[in-house]
């Protein structure tokens, strides 16, 4: 750093102060230009989508006249395998998280784990939809089930979710723990009253967004054969693969020019969904902190 | 007995989540053997399929990284040195919702808006471009470069700044020659880490950059990415075993060795370098060499 005092600054205060407001504005403009693609896909989407958003366009089955196309089986679908999702992948990752750094922190295995769950998670989502058609739709020969989906997004959203609330459980102090086993308490009942009360608000916050996550995941789900144009009501998680995101795609990839206001309708319902579950996680998370 | 029982799950879940680490390679391994297997005959026929796809994505995921490296740390770094706390309020929860946009919607976004201002700007550009899908994949990653290197950038030791602030540095000089320097190893971290999402990315790139398949440099031609290639597979129902089964899933372990690779790579950029550590760890931790470990 000391060889560097002597070169490259201006010789004048007025000239460095003007490159300071520029350096400044320069960063500002960035952060600008950053944050506007945030307004320009919500407001593109309203633009397009808003005056299909009619009653009929959640009551009917997509189809191919653009008149009558609705979304109620796709969103039917998206909300099964969201909530499947939840009901395997919250738990599953609490568990992991709990054995691993507050049950009994098992240094080793809990290091090797967490450097493997950071790969999982960069494993590109198109990747578990592969794995997804071997292992769930084939092997398992789920077909191109409602489950198959909600299988194959399990197996994506956990190590993502698995390491969120790991780093929440680390969290805790371990004194505290140590207290509760002081107090005469079983390694359970530590984590009970010990570990998962003051967690708790975060680890919803981290499920809602892993809930998002899966809510919009798309192409595994295009690998595992999704259909769109079926004129079902979706009622049991063998009923057929079909999911919001999917569709939008297939309006989006569309060449018939009228099926983009309804791609834009779709977006922008996913798009709501979406950013209610991240909100509902941001609000959860604050109050959570707040209580601490 | 119920804390046996509990143990017992707990053990269950961990042991879960390592056989699918292990279970998600063996199957991309043992589904594309085949292919492999075959490669020898097919000789360099094979392979120009396979690069043609590389081209294609290392085209729009080195664009997106142009784009978005500078514009990801213009925005840390105003996030982090000369935003005001209520400016900081509203910009961090927007970058938060930019990362949970789905990516159908960018692709949305990509086809009906980005690519007919790409078209009007370089008229030389096709209905499918690579260009346009950089654009928006940079989009896409910009939350993630400015979030890791804001928390680099904000990690730096303050004495550092204010060492250089009575030395009569301006504000933007101490920041631009010492604080951002010193976190260099994060953001270079970060960006590493960006450019393995946009490898893996695919409804934006398939939807924007089409499915063409080939050599070239230019952003503004059609080209296929592995990702869309993949993508494919489910449209075309192939049967278990036959030889396009096998091929997508040989491209499937080459997305997967690339992210890992790449992954490791920012890992180390971050544990190697002369940066502070992206995550300290909070209160009293239970694993206190954790802290590197931590993605």
């Amino acid at each position: 750093m000391t060889a560097r005092v002597d070169q490259g600054f201006p010789a004048s205060i007025r000239e460095r102060n003007r490159s300071d407001r520029i350096v400044r504005r320069a960063c500002a403009a960035a952060a600008v230009v950053a944050l506007a693609p945030l307004v320009l896909v919500a407001v593109h989407a309203l633009w397009l989508g808003a005056p299909h958003l009619t009653l009929d366009f959640f009551l009917n089955a997509p189809s191919s006249d653009p008149a009558s196309a609705g979304i109620r089986p796709l969103l039917l679908g998206t909300v099964w395998m969201v909530a499947l999702v939840g009901l395997v992948a919250v738990p599953l990752s609490v568990g992991s998280a709990v054995y691993l750094d507050a049950y009994f922190p098992q240094r080793r295995l809990a290091r090797i784990l967490g450097s493997n769950i950071g790969y999982l998670a960069s494993v590109p989502s198109v990747v578990y939809g592969l794995v997804g058609l071997a292992v769930f739709a084939r092997g398992a020969a789920m077909g191109h089930t409602l489950l198959a989906g909600a299988a194959t997004l399990t197996l994506l959203v956990l190590p993502l979710l698995t390491r969120a609330t790991r780093e929440v459980v680390r969290a805790v102090p371990r004194a505290q723990v140590e207290a509760a086993y002081a107090l005469g308490a079983t390694p359970f009942q530590a984590i009970r009253f010990a570990v998962l009360p003051g967690s708790a608000g975060q680890i919803a916050a981290a499920s809602l967004r892993a809930l998002s996550r899966a809510a919009g995941e798309t192409a595994p789900l295009v690998v595992l054969g999704a259909f769109t144009f079926i004129a079902l009501n979706v009622t049991s998680p063998l009923d057929p693969l079909t999911a919001l995101p999917v569709q939008v795609f297939e309006w989006t990839e569309s060449t018939d020019a009228r099926f983009r206001g309804l791609a834009g309708a779709a977006a922008l319902v996913l798009l709501a969904g979406t950013l209610l579950l991240n909100a509902g996680a941001t609000l959860v998370h604050g109050s959570s902190i707040g209580r601490r | 007995m119920t804390d046996r029982l509990g143990g017992h799950a707990l053990r269950l879940c961990a042991l879960g989540s390592a056989l699918a680490t292990v279970g998600i390679v063996a199957v991309l391994i043992s589904e594309s053997w085949g292919f492999f297997a075959g490669l020898a005959d097919a000789g360099p026929a094979g392979l120009a399929g396979f690069l043609r796809l590389l081209n294609g994505t290392l085209l729009v995921a080195i664009g997106a990284g142009v784009i978005a490296l500078p514009l990801g740390l213009g925005c840390a770094v105003f996030l982090s040195e000369f935003a005001s706390a209520g400016t900081q309020r509203i910009v961090r929860p927007m970058l938060e919702m930019m990362a949970g946009i789905p990516t159908v919607v960018y692709g949305f976004f990509a086809v009906f808006f980005v690519t007919p201002v790409v078209r009007a700007v370089l008229p030389g550009a096709g209905v499918f471009s690579a260009a346009s899908a950089s654009a928006v994949v940079a989009i896409m990653v910009l939350p993630m470069i400015t979030s890791m290197s804001e928390r680099s950038i904000s990690n730096v030791n303050p004495a550092l700044k204010e060492a250089a602030l009575g030395l009569g540095a301006t504000p933007t000089e101490a920041s631009r020659r010492v604080v951002v320097p010193a976190a260099r190893a994060g953001i270079m971290s970060s960006v590493v880490l960006a450019f393995g999402r946009a490898v893996g990315e695919t409804m934006i790139v398939t939807l924007a950059a089409g499915t063409t398949p080939r050599f070239t440099l230019n952003p503004l031609e059609s080209i296929q990415t592995l990702t869309a290639f993949t993508l494919g597979a489910g449209t075309g129902d192939p049967a278990t075993g036959s030889r396009p089964y096998e091929t997508v899933f040989a491209v499937g372990l080459v997305l997967c060795a690339m992210a890992v690779g790449i992954t490791a790579i920012g890992r180390r950029l971050t544990s190697g370098g002369t940066g502070a550590p992206l995550t300290t760890p909070a209160g009293l931790h239970p694993l206190p060499d954790s802290a590197g470990s931590g993605g």
